[in-house]
This record gives structure tokens, C-alpha cells and sequence, in this order.
């Protein structure tokens, strides 16, 4: 699939953005009463939530065609996991703007934790539902799995506490709130690895049982497609195409994985190891943009991988079939040898 | 039983003119679904919207090939996965007759539709904004101010060879149905579930088989050699009677 910048930059900085809410809500929620959690922490990590969400509302907006209509996308929600999306990310913006204006004014602390349980149930919704978007198109089997909304969820937690600790260790806060919350950091993107791995390790292995075969209806191994019945590109040939190749696709699975887990969890390492107050702030801004960006790669390359069935059509589908020694040896033609 | 419209293509008639295409483009452009965009249409890259494309394949392999086109356009599925994930219902499948459409007027122009249809028949127009894609003619088959036998898609109309036809597949008297029945009609990758509603006629090789007799018994007979599997090169030649 062509890799939709906007979309990247929604799925990416709102999943951020709540997982910084989830993180503030959870240290406002235990530590309220001790009052060791500073008033700047809440303010800026929730303006930074609300920032990072923002950007994915108005990203969101930049990829349809008729913006103005965008409220429309909320009507069919019994159906469509993208109506679910929409209104969950609402959802969890609302409820994080007036969380964090009730924090300011002071206000009635049931009320603020009801408004902040709310906004802890959108973004883990937003997780599901705009994971679900892409796991829902059954005709693009690198997204049609589990591992798309776990890794979604998991990695917008991850990427959020990524944040968030990057606030923490700049405010005046208790060192063992900061030592804590980076031990679950570290945990969190060992899981995410691990994940990710598992993922890479599904695209790789991942087949799909059709071909040029039964998309034109002809039982001839060799099919080449030789006009795509347009003089130029079209619609059908760009948005399910990009031009990388299998190397690049490699090279750019090993910047994903040592940008957004191996560079952070061995900063947050270093962090829970060695915990020195003058160097964690900026050691923990560098684990947050590493994360960052390295989210970015990795939500762009998902996009890439996607292999939608309808290039079977226009002779942009990628064959790996790695697995499935029986799926390529018919694609080739040869008899294959049952042992 | 409701009413099911769809297109019946004939491979074995269907030459790759293109015709139904530009008819298809000329008409809809015209009508009420248009208009279809085209950017930079004279220059180097043309690009544009249609709702029919033909498209050419090379099978098999050199010196055993042939040419196999595809007039593909939207194959308004029974178990259509665009209108599913639609956040704004703004595609439909009409129960009265089982076209899928989509209402310009409630297109958000997410695209999600388009991704998740397995055929690559829907296109973006991306000077208005919305997906559009094949209405199988609506505002001609149901306009009474046309002739009755003009009443039908723009793409069957201009076909020279009439590999298309029109009609009802759920009526087994139908034209359509009855060219489905006895050419052995196929759909389109009938693995992922969508049950669309077009079909497709399979290329047949042409081969009859003249017993020895059957020449002895006749001073003339046709012999028909096969050159490739889509047309039989007929030739009539003199069989010498002993």
C-alpha cells in the first residue's frame, strides 16, 4: 500500500497523545492524595496529550477528500470501524481537555476522575477501533491479523509512557516515581519488540492462497499482465503501490527496530540501572524522539507492507510466499514432490 | 426473488477494443454520475476517473501464447465489503435491484471503501473529492425516455462483438442467465466471499474431432486446425475420395 502520510501521523502522534494521558491519569489517580505529583507534570504532559491528538485530528482531516463533511463519518457506527475510530478519538480529546482544565480550575475530584476514566476507555477504544480499520480489510493479509490491534495498542502505551517519562524526569518529581515508571517503560518496549518481531516474522511467512489465476480466471501459471487499460497511472496503481524493494523493505524493518526499541529500551536501561538526575532529563528526551520518530518509520512501513489482493490486477503484487513451498512451486508451474 | 442486475462478459467475443470503455467514460461523464475528472488528459501523464477499464494479459509462455482481456468494472457484489466499512453510508447496495452506488453528497472521500474492494474497480476523483465507481447505468436503464432497447448500460450498447450482455441473473429466463447457464459463466477470485454479481464467460478451445469415416464419406469436409485456443482457423480443403 502507498504509505498515507496522514494516516501515519494520526495512528502515531493520537496514539502517543493518549498514552500520555493513560500515564497522567494513573499517577494523578494514586499520588493525588500524597500530593507528590507537581502541578506542572499534570499541565504539560496533558498539554503535550492534547497537542499530539490534535495533530492527528487535523492530520486525519488533511486525507479526506470533502473535509468539511468529516462529522458524516460518525453516523454509521453499528458498522464501521472507522465511524468507531472518529468517535473514539473525540472521545478521548474531549475528555483530556476538560480533565486537564478541571486539574487547572481545581475542580470536583469524582468528576475529574470520572472525565479521566472516560478518557482512559476512548483512547484504549481508539486503539482498537483504528487498529481494527486496518485488520478489518481481510483482502490485505499483513493487516488481517491479532497482532494489529495488540501491536497498535501496545505500542501507543509504550510510545505515550515514552513521553510522559520524558516530562517526569524534567519536573520535580520523586526519583522512585521516575525509576518506576521507567522500569514499566522498559518492560512495555520489550514487549513491543518482541512483538514487532512476531509481526515481521508473520508478513515473512504470510501467503496468499489466490493468484493472477483466479483473479482473471484462467488456469495458466504464467500471466503477465501487458496493458493496465490506461496510458498513465491511475488510482488503482498508485494507492496500493510503492516502489521498494524486498532489500530496502529489510533495511528499513532494522531502522524501525533499533529506532523505536532498541535505541529507547536501552536509554530506559540506563535510566533504571544508573538512575542520575542530571542526566536522565535529557537521556529521557532522547528516548522519547528516538520512540517518536522510530514510531513514524514503523507505522509508514506497515502501510508499505500491506499487500492488497487487488494488485493481482495491475501487476503490482508482491509474490513472497516464503512459507509455502506448494504456493510457489504452482506459481512457477513446476510439479511439486510430495514426500 | 429479488431482482439481481449484472453484466455477463463473453471472453471468447470480447477483441480489447476498448469500446465499452469509452462509451462507458463518454456517457457517465455526460450523465448524472459525472463528471468523470481528467487531469492533464493531452499532456504526458494523463490521468483521469473511469468506471471501466480493459485490461490485457500475455498466458502461458512463448511460443504457447495468447492475449486474454479483461473488461473489468465494478461487479456489484451480493456480499459487497465497500458498503460495510462506509462511515457514512454513503455507499449502498439497493434491494430493488443490487446495484451498489455510491451518493456523492454524503462521500467523505476516506477512500476505506476502495481498499477494501478486492477487484480494483472503484476510483478516487480526487478534483471532487469522492469515490466513484461503475452505477451500471442507472439513470439509462431506468429512463423512459429512451427508446426500450436502448435501455441499457453505455458499455453494451457500444460493444461491436456483443460480448456484453445486460440483464437479470436471478431470473433464470433471462438472457443473461441462460448465457451464464450454457457458457459455463465464472466470477471473478469466487474464493474471497464477495458473491459478485458480473460474470465472466471462460475462453473455450475450439477442437471437433472428424473420424476417418467421416472423411471417406464425404467428397468435401472442413478440416479445423487449432492456431490458438481462442480462434479456430477454418480451412476448407478438398479431401481426395478413393
Amino acid at each position: 500500500m502507498h504509505p498515507e502520510m496522514a494516516l501515519v501521523l494520526l495512528t502515531v502522534f493520537a496514539g502517543a497523545g493518549q498514552g500520555i494521558f493513560i500515564l497522567l491519569f494513573i499517577l494523578d489517580a494514586i499520588f493525588s492524595l500524597q500530593g507528590i505529583i507537581p502541578q506542572g507534570f499534570i499541565l504539560t504532559s496533558g498539554i503535550i496529550s492534547l497537542a499530539l491528538q490534535a495533530i492527528g485530528v487535523i492530520a486525519s482531516t488533511t486525507h479526506l477528500g470533502n473535509p468539511h463533511r468529516g462529522w458524516r463519518a460518525m453516523l454509521m457506527v453499528k458498522n464501521s470501524w472507522l465511524s468507531r475510530e472518529v468517535i473514539t478519538l473525540s472521545m478521548s480529546a474531549g475528555c483530556t481537555a476538560l480533565y486537564i482544565l478541571m486539574y487547572w480550575k481545581g475542580m470536583d475530584s469524582s468528576l475529574k476522575f470520572a472525565m479521566g476514566m472516560l478518557g482512559v476507555l476512548g483512547s484504549i477504544g481508539f486503539y482498537i477501533s483504528s487498529s481494527m480499520v486496518y485488520a478489518s480489510v481481510r483482502f490485505v493479509k499483513e493487516w488481517s491479523t491479532t497482532l494489529t490491534p495488540i501491536n497498535f495498542t501496545v505500542f501507543g502505551i509504550t510510545s505515550g509512557i515514552a513521553c510522559g517519562l520524558a516530562v517526569l524526569a524534567n519536573s520535580d518529581v520523586n526519583p522512585d516515581i521516575i525509576l518506576g515508571v521507567s522500569e514499566i517503560l522498559l518492560a512495555l518496549t520489550g514487549i513491543s519488540l518482541l512483538l514487532k518481531l512476531l509481526t515481521y516474522r508473520y508478513n515473512a511467512r504470510s501467503y496468499l492462497s489466490v493468484s493472477e489465476k483466479n483473479a482473471i480466471g484462467v488456469n495458466n501459471p504464467s500471466i503477465k499482465l501487458m496493458d493496465m487499460g490506461t496510458s498513465y497511472a491511475h488510482y488503482n496503481t498508485t494507492e496500493y503501490y510503492h516502489p521498494y524493494t524486498d532489500e530496502q523493505n529489510k533495511s528499513m524493518q532494522v531502522t524501525v527496530l533499533f529506532l523505536t526499541f532498541v535505541i529507547p529500551a536501552t536509554i530506559a536501561a540506563i535510566i533504571t540501572s544508573n538512575f542520575a538526575p542530571a542526566i536522565s532529563g535529557i537521556l529521557s528526551i532522547i528516548l522519547a524522539v528516538s520512540m517518536l520518530i522510530g514510531m513514524l518509520f514503523e507505522r509508514r512501513l506497515f502501510f508499505i507492507q500491506g499487500n492488497n489482493i487487488q494488485n493481482l490486477y495491475y501487476g503490482n503484487f508482491r509474490h513472497s510466499a516464503a512459507g509455502n513451498p506448494i504456493v510457489s512451486a504452482a506459481r512457477k508451474g513446476t510439479p511439486v514432490s510430495v514426500k | 426473488m429479488d431482482t439481481r442486475l449484472a453484466l455477463v462478459i463473453d471472453q471468447n467475443k470480447c477483441v480489447g477494443c476498448h469500446a465499452c470503455a469509452t462509451n462507458c467514460k463518454a456517457w457517465n461523464t455526460a450523465g448524472a454520475a459525472g463528471p468523470l475528472t481528467d487531469r492533464d488528459p493531452y499532456g504526458k501523464a494523463p490521468r483521469g476517473v473511469w468506471f471501466n477499464r480493459v485490461q490485457t494479459y500475455e498466458v502461458g509462455q512463448y511460443p504457447n501464447t495468447e492475449v486474454h482481456y479483461l473488461p473489468k468494472s465494478c461487479m456489484h457484489c451480493k456480499d459487497a465489503p465497500c458498503v460495510k466499512v462506509c462511515p457514512t453510508s454513503a455507499t449502498y447496495k439497493r434491494k430493488e435491484d443490487g446495484i451498489v452506488l455510491v451518493d456523492y453528497d454524503q462521500c467523505i472521500g476516506c477512500k476505506y471503501c476502495s481498499w477494501a474492494c478486492p477487484y480494483g474497480c472503484r476510483e478516487y476523483d480526487d478534483y471532487d473529492g469522492v469515490m466513484k465507481k461503475c452505477t451500471l447505468c442507472i439513470d439509462r436503464i431506468y429512463n423512459e425516455k429512451l427508446p426500450a432497447d436502448e435501455r441499457k448500460p453505455a458499455c453494451v450498447l457500444a460493444c461491436p462483438t456483443k460480448a456484453r450482455t445486460f440483464g437479470d441473473i436471478n431470473d433464470p429466463q433471462s438472457e443473461a442467465s441462460v448465457k451464464i447457464l450454457e457458457g459455463l459463466g465464472f466470477k471473478l477470485l469466487p474464493e474471497v466471499g464477495t458473491s459478485p454479481s458480473n460474470h465472466y464467460l471462460p475462453k473455450r478451445k475450439v477442437k471437433i474431432r472428424i473420424d476417418e469415416d467421416e472423411i471417406l464419406a464425404r467428397k468435401h469436409v472442413i478440416v479445423v486446425t487449432e492456431k490458438s485456443s481462442s480462434y479456430a482457423e477454418v480451412i476448407a480443403e478438398d479431401i481426395a475420395v478413393p
